[in-house]
């Protein structure tokens, strides 16, 4: 026996590699010791094509590794993925794995769990049989969880199918995460109940082993933790999940019953989870796989399915339209303005199969939600897409939002462009798209007392929380309720809720207005909303298109949020910077 | 490999937008085509449905497909026996939708074809040859690479992911 008999198990017992076959480690600058103990183990035990690929530290986990890599793992037999942080979730390890490679992710090792002793130091054989009775046990109406710590959660199983997991990779496409030896279930969605103790480890370099008094103590309501209370690891964990500004993290996705009956609870990922004794539970649904489980909130689009199986889309590399921006926008005029105004001038066809790249001294004064507004209607030009430029406004809200490894891209300096325009921004003024299409445009001025039945405020162009401040500010300076009939529409879940703690949704509703569900519905008549016959609609929507709202006899008009509040509540256009003024 | 397809030639005007192909509002009721395909282009040409037979080309002016990126909108003209799109220019969303669910699709001038013409469609080797039976006139279209031409003849990419797969 060598000196890494961890090395060993992995390289005979868990992937059952060959002599004629090409082994793979791939490690990193942190883990180059670990990497170095298989390369050590696979020499003397005189694996012949073996290779050690060493890349760069990563900075968070799922993170893609670089095509070298890449490379390497599709060319692979088997590899062990002796990294800090895990590939598993990467395109690169699972286009290897559909290509046949049999993976092992040996993330977070350290010497300890090679060299002494540990769940690397089990009967993985032995094991399997008794992970297969757990796996087939796991089945009925429901679960009850319950631990002397104080556990006490009970959720829905019916109809889900639980997985076992024997840390081994010895059939072709296979991936493990030895010593993690479990069997595990996703649980119904939104039905978990009850509390959670969580006294053993919370595998995260910021948290590791339990040391609060007590345990970190999660109360868990329809599958969604709603208290994290406990000592100072409570509240590390509470600052991380609030940290990633989305509701999913929250969410108890799995649950998995530890099954290595020589795993230590080290804080070491792989080893804490599969130890035998302990229940783990997967908080954070967004990145487990109980999203694509249950497919009733996944977005699924072929570009994506496409995506996720080949790891490539295909594209026609578009030409690029510069827009060049000078000077800054008047009081009254808004991101939409701009975006129309540009549809109108690029034409419904100009922008075809091209990419609209913005730039100029005007950027700095544009803030980003209307930045977002402008870019969302490229489309309606027949653009690919818009493209702003990464400046110190862009960074600030990147930072703002947890994302400090924005990768920004920007224009080569001899890049040739299809054409080229120059927008002085001051000289826009409030404008409406006319029925039926998004580039004829008219001045408010010009429309002005054209009588308005309905108003919508919302949807993904402008349903965004700054849209709807704008438009609350109007509606907050002026008397009276709505003239006009309002239906508003947030564009998410997380904007409603940030509407109703400014009691923006409270003042909209005061005033006669009508909340509808978050999201895609009214704006393409699929949700109620649908206009009689003969109204005119103004709408800070994106389209207008002859019964896009679900009546061929309404006539849609497209304007701002300010715009679209002013006239709601004057009951037909009129220009808004009479009240800004 | 080879696509070969004969049909009659319906003709539509510039910025036909998804919407007129198939009213949003219908997704609202079911994404069933049998049931979807009965309402292709009603808000614009009532009794469409009606007027189509087996055998059917769709030619347009510029910028067909614009609007919204729905792919109900290119599946609906496929299930409706269409055997080819030709347009002056295609919307992008939509460009890629009638490939991604193989669709072909043909970019070329189509000025001097006219309504109720007999069209011919070939795609060999991803060159494109399209003949005006009714006219006599012959047309040559850009093609498509290797890729592409295989994603519209396996039926679409769902279908060409299949062959990936079993790889």
């Amino acid at each position: 026996m060598g000196k890494y008999i961890g090395c060993e198990t992995l390289i005979t017992t868990c992937s059952n590699c060959k002599k004629d076959e090409n082994i793979l480690v791939v490690t990193d600058e942190t883990s180059y010791e670990i990497g170095m103990a298989f390369w050590q183990t696979l020499k003397e035990m005189g694996f012949e094509k073996r290779a050690l690929v060493l890349m760069p530290d990563n900075k968070m986990h799922g993170e893609e590794p670089n095509e070298i890599v890449a490379a390497a793992m599709l060319k692979a037999d088997v590899m062990f993925r002796a990294t800090t942080l895990s590939l598993s979730h990467t395109d690169a390890k699972k286009l290897a794995c559909a290509n046949g490679t049999r993976d092992l992710n040996c993330a977070d090792y350290n010497m300890r769990m090679l060299t002494e002793n540990g769940g690397l130091f089990t009967d993985f054989i032995k094991n399997r049989e008794v992970v297969d009775r757990v796996a087939k046990a796991l089945k009925g109406k429901t679960i009850t969880v319950t631990s002397p710590g104080g556990t006490n959660f009970t959720a829905s199983i019916e109809g889900c199918e639980s997985w076992p997991q024997y840390g081994m990779s010895t059939e072709v496409g296979q991936t493990s995460s030895p010593p993690d030896i479990e069997a595990n279930i996703y649980i119904k969605r939104f039905t978990g109940n009850g509390v959670l103790c969580i006294d053993a480890s919370m595998p995260h370099p910021d948290l590791g082993v339990v040391t609060d008094e007590g345990g970190v103590m999660i109360d868990i309501k329809d599958s969604l933790a709603t208290k994290i209370s406990g000592g100072e690891q409570a509240e590390k964990l509470r600052n991380l999940l609030a940290s990633y500004h989305d509701g999913r993290v929250y969410e108890i996705g799995e649950i998995g019953i530890g099954l290595n009956p020589d795993g230590i609870l080290s804080g070491r990922m792989l080893e804490d989870e599969g130890t035998f004794r302990t229940v783990h539970m997967a908080l954070g649904c967004g990145s487990s796989k109980s999203i694509d489980k249950s497919s009733n909130t996944c977005p699924f689009h072929l570009d994506i399915a496409i995506a996720m199986i080949t790891g490539k889309l295909w594209f026609k590399v578009p030409d690029t339209i510069r827009v060049e921006f000078i000077g800054s926008m008047r009081e009254g005029v808004s991101g939409k303005d701009v975006a129309l105004y540009l549809v109108n001038r690029i034409g419904p066809n100009g922008g075809s199969y091209r990419a609209v790249e913005f730039g100029g001294s005007g950027i700095a004064n544009l803030p980003i939600n209307d930045r977002k507004t402008i870019c969302n209607l490229m489309a309606e030009c027949g653009a690919k897409c818009g493209i702003m430029p990464y400046d110190e406004l862009a960074e600030q809200y990147c930072v703002e939002r947890g994302i400090d490894h924005a990768n920004p891209v920007s224009p080569d300096a001899d890049c040739v462009y299809a054409e080229r325009m120059l927008v002085d921004l001051e000289s826009i003024e409030p404008v409406i798209a006319v029925p039926h299409n998004v580039h004829t445009i008219k001045t408010v001025r010009e429309l002005s007392g054209t009588p308005i039945h309905m108003a919508m405020l919302g949807t993904c162009t402008g349903g965004k929380i700054d849209d709807f401040r704008e438009a609350a500010q109007i509606v907050q300076a002026m008397d009276g309720p709505f003239k006009s009939e309002v239906l508003i529409v947030p564009a998410s879940q997380k904007i409603l809720l940030q509407m109703m703690q400014e009691g923006i949704a409270d003042l909209f509703v005061r005033k006669g207005a009508t909340l509808l569900p978050a999201g895609c519905g009214s704006c393409c008549g699929s949700s109620p909303g649908v206009p009689r016959d003969g109204f005119n609609v103004i709408s800070t929507a994106n389209r207008n298109f002859l019964g896009r709202m679900g009546n061929v006899k309404a006539n849609i008009y497209l304007a701002s949020p300010q715009v679209t509040a002013y006239c709601a509540m004057l009951g037909c256009v009129g220009d808004p910077t009479e009240v800004l003024a | 490999m080879s696509y070969c397809f004969t049909g009659k030639v319906f003709k539509f005007a510039d910025n036909i937008n998804t919407d007129y192909i198939i009213s949003s509002r219908r997704k609202r009721d079911t994404l069933d085509l049998n049931v979807l395909k009965h309402y292709i282009m009603e808000d614009i040409r009532p009794g469409f449905f009606e007027e189509l037979s087996d055998a059917n080309v769709l030619v347009a002016g510029e910028n067909f497909g614009c609007g919204s990126a729905m792919e109900v909108a290119a599946q609906v003209v496929k299930a409706n026996h269409v055997g080819a799109v030709i347009a002056k220019s295609f919307s992008r969303s939509y460009f890629r939708n009638c490939i991604n669910n193989g669709l072909l699709v043909v970019q070329m001038n189509t000025d001097s074809i006219r309504e109720g013409d007999e069209l011919n469609v070939r795609m060999e080797d991803g060159k494109i040859f399209v003949e005006d039976r009714t006219t006599g006139e012959q047309f040559t279209a850009e093609g498509y690479s290797p890729e592409l031409s295989r994603m519209i003849l396996a039926g679409g990419v769902m279908n060409d992911l299949d062959s990936f797969m079993d790889k």
